[in-house]
């Protein structure tokens, strides 16, 4: 590896180093003030935890994962369709529009158990639940940046084709990817948020199913393991996006 | 002169509907002909209609009424026998510079690679030579301006339009610029209808230079500039030069300033 290689890791030296911190200062400080376990977990047993056999986490988490990526994809998919057309048409802008900011102002979340009701108690629901929540962002991110290439850039075009769908390609689509990449930075995070509370509804595995049942038996210790995967989850598909986003788009980088 | 004018302004006037439903209008019965290989000037305050004469010109606009033929043919459509360069670069930042030269043949539906040595030939033209591969965001402002005459002329187009293309850019560079659009337009022939606010800049590019008055605009005066070409910086001293130009000053209604002679 070149040193240059190495810098995006040495940034992040000052954050894990306070998080270690953190971690170290509970594991020295819960006992002096005798906290019990079910309040806060010594990290020391959230590790031994997770280190453990006794709980098959990477069913669990690949259940949870597996039900962010199918409906985080369907969102990228959708989303970025529902974005080209109300770019594209004036009239799905005024049908659609509307439609999509009730569907967000909408407590989706509190809904989830009658998606449940609708559509049975299996994994459809909470792929559908992922779905929901990331769309909005994805659209909303896409088409503003679907909007950037503006009037002056038609004009640019225009004496050269009059195809829609050319502008779209050569010129709009690549112009987007910036606004479109921070719609998916937005959608992944939430994408976690909707796995989880849908998980908490109706699911017999996954890491919310995990932190549900460990809440009910005050196994503070077992949703506190849970996190910390989910996080690290979370860390990775952020990540990925990210990764993704320096080979789509070197140019835009500052 | 020739018999058919490579661009004919016949009586063309536009009107633009405001939000409150009023109409406005720019240009009124406005003629001009610019002869093949004519280099014409049209300046005038802002907001008289200069873009929008480029614009019917290039069929990006539609008259109210009146008609623009280019080449003989009636405008009905944007037409790609022109090559605009607009008053801001426009340039594709995640194209390097030789692809952005080619967008219009990309566009076109036409096999860049086979028109990457002219891009490259026009890229030394216009002082690019081994910037190919540059982005648009490691290019000054002055080298994108650059990069968009070269794109404007990649589908070798008789007529170049020119918005204001030096208007975004600093004193310095602007004059570096003109200076090299001298050379080059002296150099390819084109037709050029070149919009701009600076006197100087227009005496010392065009063969003609029109004046547009306040709108709604008409031609108001329409001046040969009969200066010997090829041309350089040191005409800007020459007496005939400097008439020329306080001529143009008169005619926009600026103050006229010439020792010992009134020019009106």
């Amino acid at each position: 590896m070149k040193p240059a290689d190495l810098r995006p890791l040495v940034s992040l030296i000052p954050s894990i180093a306070t998080v270690l911190g953190f971690i170290i200062a509970l594991q020295l400080l819960l006992p002096v003030f005798h906290v019990p376990s079910y309040i806060v977990p010594l990290p020391s047993s959230v590790l031994s935890l997770l280190l453990s056999s006794r709980i098959p986490w990477e069913t669990h988490a690949l259940v949870t994962l597996s039900e962010v990526l199918f409906g985080f994809g369907l969102a990228v998919v959708f989303g970025t369709l529902i974005a080209m057309l109300i770019t594209l048409s004036g009239l799905a802008r005024k049908v659609v529009e509307p439609l999509l900011v009730a569907a967000q102002v909408m407590p989706k979340l509190a809904f989830v158990p009658i998606l449940f009701l609708w559509l049975g108690f299996n994994a459809v629901p909470r792929v559908l639940t992922v779905f929901l929540v990331c769309l909005f962002p994805i659209v909303i991110d896409t088409s503003a940046g679907l909007a950037r290439a503006d009037v002056d850039l038609l004009d640019l075009v225009k004496p050269f084709t009059s195809s829609r769908l050319t502008f779209l390609e050569k010129v709009q689509f690549p112009m987007a990817l910036p606004s479109f990449f921070s719609g998916l930075k937005v959608s992944v995070t939430l994408a976690m948020l909707g796995a989880i509370v849908a998980e908490f509804i109706s699911s017999s595995q996954g890491l919310g199913f995990l932190i549900i049942s460990a809440e009910t038996q005050l196994n503070t210790t077992l949703a506190f393991a849970s996190a910390t995967i989910l996080v690290l989850m979370g860390f990775l598909l952020y990540g990925m996006i990210l990764a993704l986003e320096r080979l789509a788009i070197p140019w835009a980088r500052s | 002169m020739s018999a058919q004018p490579a661009i004919s302004l016949n009586n063309v006037s536009k009107e633009f509907r405001s939000s409150s439903g009023r109409t406005l209008p720019v240009l009124s019965q406005v003629s001009l002909d610019v002869q093949p290989g004519e280099f014409l000037s049209i300046i005038g305050h802002s907001g008289c209609g200069k873009t929008t004469t480029l614009r019917i010109i290039s069929g990006l606009l539609r008259p109210t009424s009146g008609e623009a033929l280019v080449d003989g043919k009636r405008v009905a459509k944007p037409v790609n026998d022109v090559g605009i360069v607009f008053q801001t670069p426009l340039l594709m930042p995640w194209l390097n510079t030789l692809k952005n030269v080619l967008l219009p043949i990309d566009l076109l539906g036409k096999d860049p690679r086979q028109h990457a040595a002219h891009a490259r030939e026009l890229l030394r033209v216009v002082g690019l030579a081994g910037m190919e591969d540059l982005y648009p965001r490691e290019l000054s402002g002055g080298m994108q301006q650059r990069v968009a005459i070269a794109r404007a002329l990649i589908h070798e187009p008789s007529i170049l339009l020119m918005d204001e293309p030096f208007g975004s850019l600093d004193e310095l560079t602007r004059e570096e610029m003109a200076m090299q659009l001298l050379e080059i337009t002296e150099k390819l022939k084109k037709t050029v209808v070149f919009v701009t606010h600076s006197i100087q800049e227009a005496v010392l590019l065009s063969d003609r230079v029109v004046v547009l008055s306040p709108r709604p605009s008409t031609v108001k005066t329409d001046l040969k500039i009969s200066l010997p070409r090829p041309r350089s910086i040191s005409l800007t001293t020459e007496r005939e030069y400097l008439q020329l130009c306080q001529v143009l000053r008169a005619s926009l209604g600026l103050k006229v300033a010439l020792p010992g002679k009134e020019v009106k």
